[in-house]
């Protein structure tokens, strides 16, 4: 039985327990979870082609044999068989293809394969974040067949197109605009579609990238207009409540002397964000629909794999769609800085709270990816909490690796990258560090230190301005998801600091280290620009 | 009728509609339910309309009608909320419809509850007076009971779970409605005025709203024209019927009466086309719209299919058509793409389907639809003899699909596919009308599929390279030409890449795993352009890489991955060790090199040759640099690669002349033969090296077998045999880690192999034995034959030639045993001497 029947049959207990019942689970039993399905998981990725291309030969038999035979992995170990997409080296029988961009010029694409049983855990796995996204404590939740949903995801092959997808084979959410009609819409087209849908029909649920969901809430005042762009004919379509809100909200806003704002509109039951930097838009979001959003986890590689709660306070884990370890702060980056060191890693119940962990999984169920790291960081920020009534660990999404910047859940940037970029400008610069930093209005961005070749600078007009031109256009120009964040969230992300020439030399000489390029901590970032300030006091 | 007669006519006849469009409709409980509702109205409103008329046959039938409706009514609520709840129906309903059903039949003949009306006239008005009892109060106190009765169940129901309250909303709205229509009958105001009976409609359209708001059930719809015109007239004829002396009166104030029939046509005129327009307004949006009728679906379905002839678009038309008249879970069509292959599902209703499915040709299913027209019923089929022959695992995977039903796909009297109808609710039963309704959509897809199909072969024949899928040279140079047009103002990257030595490799491995390798490389190179260009094969070994928007940085990056990957994708291969391939590939692009279609060819060309002629391997942007330079550079000193590995070669040699003197003989002079055979026959310095490196080698795994068996007066034993025959796969592993020197292997690993297929280890034949490895087996039998070992004698010159020629066609290349056997007639090939041709021991 579905969730759609199950509703019609109001089996709310059922459904609370089916999907969300894993909230309820003791640190044991999430255990329990986690190891008997890794069992079956071990004998599937172990005997498979893909399996053995890691393993050379050797056959696990156990988690603790699984955990000392298979080293961690990257997208690169897989890359040779995932993108040659060859059924019969996998572990399960793939039914879809899942893909996303790679490294910007490098390698465009990666693709990740899902299997039947995937798709099921991945299924039930949304419920359970819609369901969520709705209640206000536990076992109460709001979500209908009759509901609406704007589409603010892209659609497939990316892994948010699998998002209506799999919510379709479960209840019949009407999605704004239809799934089928989405996917020829350019992004802007999308929204303007679903907006004018969500206008007729009213909307009960939205799902995005954080970032993306701000651009989209804040293009809904541009559409409806300040100025009364609302035609007759228009309203005509729309269902009566949804004109007399229209109304009501118009007059509102000239009273409070403010643009139209989604929460003028729309009471949203639901509302979820997913990627990165998403702290810098919740309180905005929260502003302009009302409803605070909750986050979920989520990658191309692993599908759902977390969710907060009613709470917004952490999110959990699901057990049934990965096997969790986790590598510490200081290990990942003692790892970075020398390879051969094989860092340690942790299972759910050995974290600790308030310590930052590099997230490493083993997807299961037939996945394809083992002892994997995506890349991402995660604080513990808690063992049990009462308001949940949770006894399982919760985390909060920091942000990727130190060594790849991503700018708003967009695009992520490496030293590759930069460095190609670099190459590719022809710019003089013989000394850079990059660092994610944020402006006044707690809005990501890149921020480039740079230093030029000091001969080049007689020669070549070189200001932070031409530089940043140069460099943006170049980061274009290798990525396509760099275009996408002017064009589809209208920022520019790159800022470009000058330093003067000697810095990094004079830093070097001080500390007697160089500094790490991508990401360095922050009191070495202080000490480089002090360094400047050195050389200037020498003049 | 009074003056407001209308009112209960325009009730009776919206139920009248409600009902005709609900027993259209799919039934379940709840349609089921909302139509005893309707019929209790209908009957309440009807016998009060026609009592009031005193219609035939007396208004004291009608009053028992009206009363009877009045009574239903309550029990009508009580299944309806339960069936809206999904609450199970509780006794006490039926238990109330019982006691309810005898008090009326005890009433109507002396009225002891309730008595009819009595008819008085007064002063020309006839009316209806009641004369009403304390013994009404049975009825009222039975009705009472079931409603308070059922109102607690709501309370309990909307008290669980706040979403069902507000489902409940329009009908709790509906029932006060009526409640209050009822009392305020007693209001002086509406004196005259039926308010109850508008209050029953108003309550039957909230009922209406709360079934639609729930989009619970699927409608047929019966909003055909001819209905909605009737409706119009009714109403209008209605209309008028009431208000024609209104307009009499209205009319006669401004014309003359002459004027009144012209005034009374137009005015009836727009009221109707008013009416009808506004009955299909309101059936269109409240009813399902896709709801057609299945005849009138099928039109539709046949119309669109036929208007196309892609495969694709006609597949998804029947899982559409048959997912929306049918009420199933999953449709897969399975179609079977090789002659005697799988039926394989390759279109789902659900993006996310399982598309594993597949039946086999024998399977008994299959061979039933070959034999019957009809739709295979899988309960039905379960009782067939053919079925005894089902597989337990065939069973398991459709009894886990849920199977209800399969409908072929034919072609004349060829199955080309198969639909399966799959539902994993047992309780969904597939109707006689959808059986019929499959059948007649499989005829109508199947000449669609055949069409397409045919269509689809010719299209792809004249546009692909059969073998690697891409796109032809013909087909090419059009898609070349058009994105050049296109691309004027972009960029345009054109980039060719030549397989190295390809020859060669035909010739090391045989033309069938070349053209393996060929459709290996077409399938990196499509991978890799993806959708940001076009790929086709240029020539037997060229491959061609159209990359619009792309200028010459991205498309070496793109190239020089494909290139790696090509480089890379024969080190998968476990199985047989093969070389690595190499290309040199050149690219251009408009308008940086070139500034027409030709010029950019012509550039790209020359890039290529460029390339070949530097050492080949290589990536070559096109360069104006070396475009004079290149015509005249036409030799280079490209380097005897393979004559590198002559100081490894003599090593092993060395150790197998250590070992068994009569081995390292032997091989040098099938090394003699072999490469004498090879120049005649008119093979390239490459492969003759590779040959004689080969023949070399060719017995280097004898160094494995103990001496005892090597050199064996007596017959060897079963076991022995077995031993000697193991030295091919010991050459081969000696072979195998000198990974220079793997370009030899297939001439070894084929030197047993037979022209018939019988030799070993592989026991391939003909010309899928390389032609290297044929080469050698000629030689190596030949030195055999004519040496000397410790069990036979030498055979004369003349036996091992009649020897050759016996075996030419079963153990031999007959083309190459021709060749070798007049070479050594004509003396070009002389016998070799050798201490072996005199008296000494074993051979191969």
């Amino acid at each position: 039985m579905n969730l759609k029947e199950k509703l019609k049959k109001q089996q709310y207990k059922e459904i609370w327990q089916q999907y969300c019942g894993f909230l309820d689970l003791s640190m044991d039993g999430y255990m329990k979870i986690q190891k008997r399905l890794m069992e079956e998981q071990i004998q599937l990725w172990s005997s498979s082609g893909l399996g053995q291309s890691i393993l050379k030969g050797k056959h696990p038999k156990n988690l603790d044999e699984f955990r000392e035979m298979v080293p961690l992995t990257e997208y690169e170990d897989y890359a040779d068989i995932l993108l040659s997409k060859q059924p019969d080296m996998l572990p399960g029988n793939p039914i879809i293809w899942i893909q996303t961009t790679w490294e910007g010029g490098k390698h465009p694409i990666k693709v990740a394969p899902y299997t039947r049983s995937m798709l099921d855990t991945y299924r039930n796995n949304v419920v359970a974040c819609l369901i969520l996204s709705t209640s206000e404590e536990k076992g109460k939740f709001d979500v209908e067949a009759t509901d609406t949903f704007l589409y603010g995801l892209a659609p497939l092959p990316y892994a948010t197109g699998l998002f209506p997808l799999a919510l379709g084979e479960d209840i019949d959410i009407e999605f704004l605009p239809a799934v089928e009609d989405a996917v020829n819409m350019s992004f802007s087209e999308r929204n303007k579609a679903g907006f004018k849908l969500a206008m007729k029909k009213d909307l009960g649920f939205f799902f995005g990238l954080g970032s993306v969901a701000y651009a989209v809430s804040r293009s809904l005042s541009t559409m409806t207009g300040s100025g009364g762009g609302v035609h007759v004919s228009d309203l005509l379509k729309c269902k009566p409540h949804m004109i007399a809100r229209l109304l009501k909200a118009k007059q509102t806003c000239r009273q409070e002397k403010r643009g139209l704002m989604p929460k003028d509109l729309f009471r949203l039951k639901g509302f979820m964000v997913a990627g990165t930097d998403n702290q810098c838009y919740k309180d905005d979001l929260e502003k302009l629909w009302g409803i605070r959003p909750m986050e979920l986890f989520a990658g191309t590689e692993p599908s759902i794999i977390g969710t907060e709660t009613w709470t917004r306070k952490g999110m959990y884990f699901f057990p049934d769609t990965a096997f969790y370890e986790f590598i510490t702060e200081a290990d990942m980056l003692r790892n970075y800085e020398d390879p051969s060191f094989v860092p340690r890693t942790y299972l759910m119940d050995e974290v600790h709270p308030g310590e930052k962990y590099e997230l490493v999984f083993t997807i299961l169920k037939g996945g394809a990816f083992a002892r994997y790291r995506c890349g991402d960081m995660y604080r513990c920020v808690g063992l049990e909490n009462k308001e949940d009534e949770t006894r399982i660990p919760r985390f909060e999404y920091v942000d990727r690796v130190p060594w790849i910047i991503d700018i708003a859940g967009f695009t992520r940037i490496s030293e590759n990258g930069i460095r190609s970029v670099i190459k590719l400008s022809g710019l003089p610069i013989g000394n850079w560090v990059a660092a994610k930093e944020y402006n006044d209005k707690n809005r990501p961005y890149l921020h480039m230190y740079v230093e030029l070749e000091p001969d080049a600078l007689v020669k070549q007009a070189m200001s932070a301005d031409i530089l940043k031109e140069l460099l943006s256009t170049y980061f274009k120009y290798i990525d396509q998801d760099y275009r996408d964040l002017k064009k589809i969230l209208g920022m520019d992300p790159l800022v470009v600091t000058i330093l003067r020439c000697g810095t990094f030399h004079r830093f070097e000489e001080k500390t007697g280290k160089k500094i790490r390029q991508m990401s360095p901590p922050y009191y070495e970032l202080k000490e480089l620009l002090e360094a400047q300030d050195e050389i200037n006091s020498y003049r | 009728m009074g003056t407001y007669g209308y009112i209960s006519m325009i009730a009776m006849l919206c139920y009248g509609f409600m009902l005709l469009t609900f027993l259209a409709a799919k039934r379940n409980k709840l349609v089921n339910s909302f139509l005893i509702v309707l019929v209790g109205l209908i009957f309440w409103t009807g016998g009060s309309v026609f009592m009031r008329t005193e219609l035939w046959p007396s208004y004291k039938f009608w009053f028992q009608v009206s009363l009877l409706g009045i009574l239903l009514l309550p029990y009508a609520y009580y299944r309806f909320t339960l069936a809206f709840g999904g609450v199970r129906e509780h006794k006490t309903g039926k238990a109330y419809l019982i006691i309810i059903l005898l008090c009326f039949l005890i009433n109507i003949p002396g009225g002891i509850l309730l008595k009819s009306p009595e008819l008085v006239e007064k002063n020309g008005v006839r009316s209806f007076v009641y004369d009403i009892n304390l013994n009404v109060c049975v009825f009222f106190f039975a009705a009472a009971a079931l409603l308070i009765h059922m109102f607690w169940i709501l309370y309990r129901l909307c008290r669980k779970n706040l979403n069902m309250k507000r489902q409940y909303e329009p009908i709790i709205a509906g029932i006060l409605v009526l409640f209050v229509g009822n009392m305020l009958i007693a209001v002086p105001f509406f004196t005259g005025f039926p308010i109850d009976l508008l209050c029953g409609l108003i309550n039957a359209f909230f009922l209406l709203y709360a079934l639609i708001k729930r989009r619970l059930f699927r409608l047929q719809l019966l909003a055909s024209p001819g209905l909605c015109y009737a409706v119009g007239l009714f109403l209008s004829l209605l209309l008028f019927f009431n208000l024609s002396p209104y307009l009499q009166e209205l009319i006669g104030q401004y014309a003359p009466s002459r004027y009144y029939p012209l005034f009374y046509a137009v005015l009836f005129l727009v009221i109707y086309t008013a009416f009808t327009f506004l009955w299909r307004l309101l059936v269109n949006n409240v009813f399902v719209k896709e709801e057609l009728h299945q005849a009138e679906k099928l039109k539709e379905f046949s119309l669109s299919v036929s208007r196309t002839l892609d495969l694709k678009e006609i597949m998804s038309e029947t899982i559409r058509i048959i997912k929306e008249t049918m009420d199933v879970d999953s449709i897969y069509i399975c179609m079977q793409e090789q002659p005697q292959g799988l039926y394989r599902a390759l279109y789902s209703d659900k993006p996310l389907n399982d598309l594993s499915v597949s039946l086999e040709e024998q399977n008994p299913m299959i061979q039933w639809m070959l034999l019957n027209d009809e739709p295979l019923i899988y309960q039905e089929f379960k009782y067939t003899v053919e079925y005894k022959s089902m597989w337990e695992s065939e069973k398991n995977e459709l009894e886990k699909m849920g199977l209800r039903c399969c409908v072929a796909l034919k072609d004349a009297h060829s199955l080309t596919g198969v639909i399966l109808i799959a539902s994993r609710n047992s309780r969904k039963t597939l109707l006689n009308v959808d059986v019929q309704m499959l059948s007649s959509v499989s005829s109508v897809a199947s000449i669609a599929i055949k069409n397409a199909k045919l269509y689809e072969r010719a299209y792809l024949e004249a546009r692909t390279d059969e073998m690697t899928g891409l796109l032809n040279r013909k087909y090419f140079y059009e898609v070349l030409n058009e994105e050049f047009e296109k691309n004027r103002d972009g960029s345009l990257a054109l980039a060719i890449i030549n397989v190295d030595d390809f020859k060669l490799y035909n010739q090391l491995y045989g033309q069938k795993e070349g053209d393996r390798c060929l459709i290996r490389i077409a399938d990196i190179i499509r991978r890799s352009v993806g959708d940001s260009g076009y790929t086709a094969r240029y020539s037997g070994k060229e491959f061609a890489v159209l990359l619009p928007k792309y200028d010459i940085y991205s498309a070496r990056n793109l190239v020089e991955s494909v290139a790696g990957q090509i480089y890379e994708m024969n080190n998968r291969y476990s199985e047989m060790k093969l070389k690595s391939v190499t290309v040199s590939a050149g690219i251009s692009a408009s308008p940086y090199a070139a500034k027409n279609v030709k010029e950019l060819v012509e550039t790209v060309d020359l890039a290529v040759y460029h390339v070949k002629h530097s050492g080949k391997n290589g990536i070559q942007v096109f360069d104006a640099m070396f475009q004079n330079v290149g015509g005249i550079q036409k030799k280079t000193d490209h380097v005897h690669i393979y004559q590198e590995y002559e100081s490894t070669i003599y090593a092993l040699t060395a150790a197998i002349d250590a070992k068994d003197h009569y081995t390292f003989s032997h091989s040098n002079n099938v090394a003699y033969y072999a490469t004498e055979l090879a120049s005649y026959i008119g093979l390239n310095a490459d492969v003759i090296e590779i040959i004689r490196q080969a023949a070399l080698l060719h017995d280097v795994g004898k160094i494995g077998i103990p001496e005892v068996i090597l050199n064996k007066q007596e017959r060897l034993t079963s076991d022995e045999y077995e031993v000697i025959k193991g030295h091919v796969e010991a050459s081969i592993d000696i072979v195998r880690h000198l990974p220079s020197l793997d370009y030899v292997i297939p001439a070894v690993i084929g030197h047993h192999e037979r022209y018939d297929g019988k030799g070993y280890p592989r026991r391939i034949a003909g010309e899928d034995i390389p032609l290297t490895a044929r080469v050698l087996c000629i030689a190596d039998s030949f030195d055999a034959m004519t040496s000397k070992r410790c069990y036979k004698k030498a055979y004369s010159f003349d036996l091992a030639i009649q020897n050759l020629l016996e075996g030419a066609g079963t153990q031999f290349d007959p083309e190459l045993v021709r060749v070798f056997v007049k070479c050594l007639k004509e003396g070009k090939i002389k016998l070799v001497d050798s201490e072996f041709s005199g008296n000494h021991k074993a051979s191969t």
